[in-house]
């Protein structure tokens, strides 16, 4: 792999404190058409890697790379040519509609938007399944619906990047499954790279091509989800015993032992 | 609100029902903004015949157009009378209403905060402060210029706290309003201190600043508001999408791109000199900064390239509407504008206040 074409993280490390750092020489790297997701226990500092990765806080130490490029070198919209980003839930102060919300992830953030610019935004919503939900305001969607319109956003931007924080927190088995295939195909046709915070192993086993493993700030295990995903690499990093069965050669969580 | 979205085929592709409806609700809001404007057009014609001598709608036109019109179509008291007393006023109160209405607006979004406004956070009181100390000790070399111009000092100053308080962590939407109306008691006792220790004179040039009037309102105050608005509204407007885009959080506003902080610190100071301007000539009028965003927002929605002129449309008219009232509800009496939209925004703020500890968010 070219190290043009990719998002490299190097040795990262981060701390909202200085005493307590969150991340300490986290590296990773996420190459085109690939999808990685991000597993590790509450307060590994995952949310903080990506917000790292997505220039919204700015590495104490450490090197990130994006297409060759230094990310601390790049102007706000420079990196946002490249990146997208899907925050976890945020609160809505004032309701917008699903439509008009959509509609301002577009890339040159248009005043007057053109007939392609909202069919853009038309074709994303429908393989969103969110055309019926277009004119409705955010304030009136479940959880899981605000989540889909906030996928939506980053999708219709196509960078080559695309940053997920726990995208399928509050969807049910169906709209997970949806989710997952949407960005298996971004992934595929759209060569998109994807970094996925996760925090349901299942998933991210069906959803990546590779696991990377963060523990206090650290990333203790990182390949193919057989590589990752062992009873040794739990015990360490969750403290819990559970029994791993495979499907397809891919690693499934049972139950606690 | 639309119901034509079919619900029948998800997943048809291309289908053009939801780019029609999103098209049908903006010219909906183009419409609502139509009807806003010719409202405010007849109610201010309206308020032009009203007054201690009655001028009829005819005669108050032929008054209003009498410079362009050769020969004499009205007598010169009519055309005095209306040019010279009624319509420096209106464009005071119309222009003064979109001002602090546009920076109400401005604040809410900035702040992400339903409760913001110029006078919710001090920032009315506080150039009303500075104007006030200019005419007291009376640098007025520079007359309006020097009044206008250290208005514009302390809304700076106080506009720099706001962000600061805001940056605080910890600090909630709630936590920065109570600290705005700690900042407004403090801005008003200094000027309360400031006319004790001033003779009669100046005293009664001050103290409308402490609620707000109209009473100073000519030709002067109508010409400079008006171009500070020229200035500044088309900056609003070209920031229109940027503004809808801060509505979804910093975080997600940041990675689309926008560079928040600078944006923030470029609009406060054009919110600054807007309400600087504003309150240089009329003081402290409270509650029409935080009323007319709420009213255009339900009438309008969200997206700031309709609700922005909505809004001040809607601040205009309301500030016409209640210097009317001010005028004429007690006449001969006349009140203070201030006292009038006390009346109706503080029931409003309120409610707000309510709100917000019940939903977390309005």
């Amino acid at each position: 792999m070219s190290p043009r074409n990719g998002l490299i993280l190097e040795d990262v490390s981060f701390g909202y404190r200085r005493a307590t750092p969150t991340l300490k020489g986290a590296c990773l790297q996420v190459r085109p058409g690939e999808v990685v997701a991000l597993l590790g226990p509450n307060g590994s500092g995952k949310t903080t890697l990506l917000k790292c990765a997505m220039g919204l806080l700015k590495p104490h130490s450490g090197r990130i790379t994006l297409q060759g490029q230094d990310l601390r070198r790049m102007r706000r919209w420079q990196a946002a040519q490249r990146l997208s980003y899907v925050p976890q839930a945020t609160d809505i102060v004032y309701p917008m509609t699903v439509f008009e919300s959509v509609l301002l992830g577009l890339r040159d953030s248009p005043w007057y938007p053109d007939q392609p610019s909202l069919e853009k935004v038309e074709r994303v919503l429908a393989r969103l399944e969110l055309t019926p939900l277009a004119a409705r305001p955010l304030d009136e969607l479940s959880g899981g619906q605000r989540q889909k319109a906030a996928i939506a956003r980053a999708l219709v931007r196509d960078t080559p990047y695309l940053l997920l924080d726990e995208p399928t927190n509050h969807l049910d088995m169906k709209h997970k499954r949806d989710t997952m295939e949407i960005l298996r195909e971004r992934a595929r046709i759209n060569q998109q790279g994807i970094l996925v915070v996760l925090h349901e192993i299942n998933i991210a086993t069906q959803l990546a091509d590779r696991i990377v493993l963060l523990d206090q700030g650290q990333v203790v295990a990182s390949g193919a989800p057989a590589e990752v995903i062992t009873p040794k690499h739990l015990r360490a990093v969750y403290q819990v015993d559970v029994g791993i069965a495979y499907q397809d050669g891919l690693p499934f969580l049972m139950g606690y032992r | 609100m639309d119901t034509a979205t079919p619900t029948r085929h998800t997943g048809d592709a291309g289908s053009p029902d939801t780019i029609a409806a999103y098209r049908r609700q903006n010219r909906r809001r183009a419409l609502l903004l139509a009807v806003l404007a010719l409202g405010l057009v007849a109610i201010s014609l309206h308020g032009l015949t009203l007054g201690a001598m009655d001028i009829p709608v005819s005669q108050t036109i032929l008054a209003l157009l009498a410079p362009a019109l050769p020969g004499a179509w009205v007598s010169p008291e009519i055309q005095n009378v209306v040019w010279n007393i009624r319509l420096p006023r209106l464009i005071t109160a119309l222009t003064a209403g979109m001002g602090l209405a546009l920076g109400g607006v401005i604040l809410q979004t900035l702040l992400r905060n339903p409760m913001a406004s110029p006078f919710t956070l001090g920032l009315s009181s506080g150039a009303s402060l500075g104007a006030a100390l200019v005419i007291i000790f009376g640098f007025s070399a520079f007359g309006v210029v020097g009044i206008v111009a250290n208005a514009f000092l302390f809304a700076i100053g106080v506009s720099l706290l706001i962000l600061l308080i805001g940056q605080w962590k910890g600090a909630t939407p709630m936590s920065l309003i109570l600290a705005g109306i700690a900042l407004m008691y403090f801005f008003g006792a200094c000027t309360t201190l400031v006319i004790y220790f001033s003779d009669a004179y100046a005293t009664r040039e001050v103290m409308f600043w402490t609620v707000g009037s109209l009473s100073r309102a000519n030709w002067e105050s109508a010409t400079l508001i008006s171009l500070t608005l020229l200035l500044v509204l088309p900056i609003f407007l070209w920031r229109a999408v940027d503004l809808n885009r801060l509505l979804l959080g910093d975080d997600t506003a940041r990675s689309l791109g926008l560079p928040v902080e600078r944006l923030r610190i470029l609009l406060m100071l054009l919110v600054s000199l807007l309400v600087a301007v504003v309150v240089a000539f009329t003081g402290g009028i409270g509650f029409l900064g935080l009323v007319a965003p709420h009213l255009a927002r339900l009438m309008i929605g969200t997206d700031h390239r309709f609700l922005l002129p909505a809004t001040a449309l809607m601040g205009g008219l309301l500030l016409v509407v209640a210097d009317l009232i001010s005028l004429h509800a007690f006449a001969p009496v006349v009140l203070p504008v201030g006292v009038v939209t006390a009346f109706v925004g503080s029931p409003l703020f309120i409610y707000l206040i309510l709100r917000h500890r019940a939903g977390g968010s309005a």
